[in-house]
C-alpha cells in the first residue's frame, strides 16, 4: 500500500495514483505523522511488515524501479524467506530535538492555514519550519512545490531549480 | 539428531544440533556466552534460568520441556530464547543465523515499528497497520511534489 506525504491534502495526491491505475490500497498522511514517528525526513521510503507485524528491513529508502529488488519483494511475499536486502542504517526511535520539535509545530499549523486557502501565511510557516530543520526535506520540498509550483507540477521535476533553491536558502538558513 | 551449522552475529556456536521436525538444540552454556546472558541457578527452583540484564528466563517451567541432556551437556531449545532475547533466527538450508536485536535502536528488522494510522487517499476510511496482522504489507511512502 502506498501513502502520500503530502501537505496539501488528497486533492493534490489523488490523480497521481489514478493515473498510476494502482490496484492498492492509497493512504494519504497530510500532518506527516509517519515522518515524525519514524525520524524520516525524506522519500521515498519502504516499511516492509511480516506476519506479525515485525520488520523485516530497516526503514529506509527503497527503489521500487530496481528490478531486482522488485522481484525479492515478490518472492518474499509469496513465502520466500527474508532475503539480504540491499539495506542502509536503521533510523533511531529517538525524540526529536527542540529544533524538530517547533520546526513540526508550525508544519502542522501551515497545514492548518493551507486548509483554510490561506496560502501566504502557510507559507510563512513552512519557511520558518524549513529554516529549523533544514534537513527535513519532508518539510522543506513541500514548501517549494507549495511556492514554486511550476517547478513540480508542469512536466518533469526540474532539479536544477532544485539545486539553485539549496544555494538561495543558504543564507536564510544560516541567519538562523 | 543432526549437527547444524548456526552463528549468533557471525560467532559459531560448536555443538547446536538440528532434532527431528526441524527444531534447533544449542549448547546451554555457549549459546549463552555468546549472547552475552548469564546461566543461573535460581533459589528453589530445580532447573537453570537464562538470565540478561533485568530480565530471566526459567527453563523447564510450567511443564515444558526446554532443556534436553545429551552425552552430559545440556542443550536448550532455540524456540524457548528466541522471542525474550528478541533473537532473530534466518534459517538456511545448510546453516542458522542468529540475529541479537537491539530492542531500544529503532527501526531495524525484527523490531516492531510505531502503529500508522492513516485514511484512505479515496474513502477517507481510517486505516491501520494493525488491521494488517497476519499479512505481510508493505508501506512505500511517496510524494507529489
Amino acid at each position: 500500500m502506498v501513502i502520500a506525504q503530502d501537505a496539501q491534502g488528497a486533492e493534490v495526491a489523488r490523480p497521481w495514483v489514478e493515473q498510476a491505475g494502482g490496484t492498492y490500497r492509497a493512504l494519504i498522511d497530510q500532518e506527516n505523522q509517519v515522518g515524525k514517528a519514524y525520524g524520516l525526513k525524506y522519500v521515498p521510503v519502504g516499511i516492509l511488515l511480516d506476519e506479525t507485524g515485525q520488520l523485516v528491513r530497516s526503514v529506509n529508502s527503497v527503489n521500487i524501479d530496481n528490478e531486482d529488488f522488485r522481484s525479492e519483494l515478490e518472492r518474499w511475499a509469496g513465502g520466500d524467506p527474508v532475503p539480504a536486502w540491499m539495506e542502509g542504517s536503521a533510523p533511531a526511535l529517538q525524540d526529536l530535538t527542540p529544533e524538530e520539535e517547533e520546526a513540526d509545530a508550525r508544519f502542522q499549523l501551515g497545514v492548518i492555514l493551507l486548509k483554510q486557502a490561506k496560502k501566504d501565511e502557510a507559507i510563512d510557516q513552512f519557511r520558518a519550519a524549513m529554516v529549523l530543520d533544514p534537513e527535513n526535506w519532508l518539510i522543506r520540498k513541500q514548501l517549494w512545490a507549495i511556492e514554486s509550483p511550476d517547478a513540480f507540477y508542469t512536466g518533469d521535476v526540474d532539479y536544477a531549480w532544485q539545486k539553485e533553491q539549496v544555494s538561495r536558502e543558504a543564507e536564510l538558513i544560516g541567519k538562523k | 539428531m543432526q549437527p547444524i551449522a548456526l552463528t549468533v552475529e557471525g560467532v559459531p556456536v560448536d555443538g547446536s544440533v538440528l532434532e527431528d521436525e526441524n527444531k534447533v538444540l544449542v549448547p546451554l552454556d555457549r549459546f549463552c556466552e555468546v549472547v552475552r546472558a548469564e546461566v543461573k541457578v535460581l533459589d528453589g527452583l530445580p532447573y537453570p534460568a537464562v538470565c540478561k540484564g533485568d530480565l530471566c528466563i526459567p527453563l523447564n517451567a510450567a511443564d515444558v520441556a526446554d532443556t534436553v541432556l545429551v552425552s552430559g551437556k545440556t542443550l536448550v531449545y532455540l524456540d524457548a530464547l528466541t522471542e525474550p532475547l528478541s533473537l532473530r533466527v534466518q534459517t538456511y538450508t545448510d546453516r542458522i543465523e542468529v540475529k541479537m536485536v537491539d530492542s531500544t535502536s529503532g527501526l531495524g528488522p525484527g523490531q516492531k515499528p510505531p502503529v500508522i494510522t492513516l485514511p484512505d487517499l479515496f474513502t477517507g476510511e481510517s486505516i491501520s497497520s494493525s488491521d494488517y496482522l497476519g499479512r505481510k504489507v508493505v508501506f512505500y511512502m511517496w510524494a507529489s511534489w
